[in-house]
């Protein structure tokens, strides 16, 4: 049930950032590539009040619409013995337990696990979105004059449906809603001062003759280190996953768009056994990150000692 | 030829160098794992921060002078 809601929360959350972080990240490239088959920024569709809607919005409710409908009718009526869909569900959550709790203690478990488990579905979901047939090809464009058909266009330029994590802005959300969380719980399981420590403390066994030059030491490298807490791993886990999917995406769209036809199936397919790696092992990456990430920060080195 | 090279060279170059610690990283991990199945949780997530931590600086390069 907790696993529910916090997919409802972050996929809600993720939504609903989404639109305002346009102007910052998915910046138009300029005019030297214009010609791209894929626009970096999400075209608008419609707009509700004074809310745009781009089709990658779209894209992420119909995904998110699929997840709940998924999960609440596969455990609908939970059984003793398993039926196929909820033998699925409970192998996929013992797997990702069981690799989870290598990295976590268990009582920072109890809270991540939730939290990653729904970055992992939802990604996933979207993701393979990606490879189904009319995403992306089907959609508004500029009407073709020569054409008998009524509503003939020269090429799609809004398609209907984008791939949700195409779009740069529901990554960014994604991996903002990590770093308040894994800020938050670092908090929480180190205390304020616990988590100085744990930053920016000498981490080794020493003398006390060795211990103010190590000091120094172990304060730069935690300069280092929160640099990359509060910069580089956010927006690395952001731009990844965007780049990924985005550049398999534009991959995809460039092998299909060959001249002769079965010069484009030929280009394609290949394309399309490589996307479905990608896309799994992105979700993969991008969970196994935050689960790491929330390890090293909630972790400490004390008890690392113990075992 | 290399007069005739424009456009996003360093971005390549920067990608290259991230594509080398990757390679490593993976060539590294499974050689562990290898020698050491037992260990391949503890293995594979020490990989995978080395992976995201070479690939984070490419990205970052790619951010600041991506753009300009």
């Amino acid at each position: 049930m907790v696993l529910v809601w916090t997919l409802l929360a972050v996929i809600f959350t993720a939504g609903a950032g989404a639109q305002a972080a346009v102007s910052t990240v998915a910046k138009p490239v300029k005019a030297e590539v214009a010609e791209e088959l894929v626009p970096q920024a999400a075209p608008i569709l419609f707009h509700i009040g004074p809310l745009p809607v781009t089709n990658s919005m779209v894209c992420t409710w119909i995904v998110a619409a699929l997840i709940v409908v998924i999960v609440r009718f596969t455990t609908w009526k939970m059984k003793e013995v398993p039926g196929r869909g909820q033998n699925v569900m409970e192998a996929l959550i013992e797997g990702w337990e069981g690799l989870m709790s290598n990295v976590l203690e268990p009582k920072v478990l109890k809270w991540v696990f939730p939290f990653a488990m729904s970055f992992f579905i939802f990604i996933v979901i979207s993701n393979l979105t990606d490879l189904l047939p009319g995403v992306g090809s089907i959609g508004f464009g500029p009407p073709d004059k020569g054409s008998s058909m009524p509503f003939a266009i020269e090429h799609v330029t809004r398609p209907f449906f984008r791939p949700p994590t195409t779009d740069a802005n529901l990554t960014v959300a994604m991996a903002g809603i990590f770093f308040v969380m894994s800020l938050y719980w670092a908090v929480k399981f180190n205390g304020p001062i616990g988590l100085i420590k744990h930053v920016f403390g000498v981490k080794v066994d020493s003398n006390k003759w060795a211990y103010p030059v190590l000091l120094l030491l172990f304060i730069f490298i935690g300069v280092m280190e929160s640099f990359s807490i509060l910069f580089i791993r956010p927006v690395a886990l952001a731009l990844r996953l965007y780049g990924n999917i985005f550049g398999g995406e534009t991959m995809l769209s460039m092998a299909l768009s060959q001249k002769p036809w079965w010069f484009a199936i030929l280009v394609a397919i290949p394309g399309y056994f490589f996307e479905v790696v990608v896309c799994l092992l992105q979700a993969f990456v991008f969970t196994m990150l935050v689960v790491a990430f929330v390890g090293t920060l909630c972790t400490h080195s004390d008890e690392q000692h113990g075992h | 030829m290399l007069a005739e090279m424009t456009g996003n060279i360093h971005i390549g170059l920067a990608f290259g160098g991230a594509a080398i610690g990757i390679g490593i990283a993976a060539a590294g991990g499974v050689m562990a794992i290898g020698r050491n199945p037992g260990a391949f949780g503890k293995v594979f997530t020490t990989m995978l921060i080395g992976m995201a931590l070479s690939e984070g600086l490419a990205i970052l390069a790619w951010i600041v002078i991506g753009n300009h």
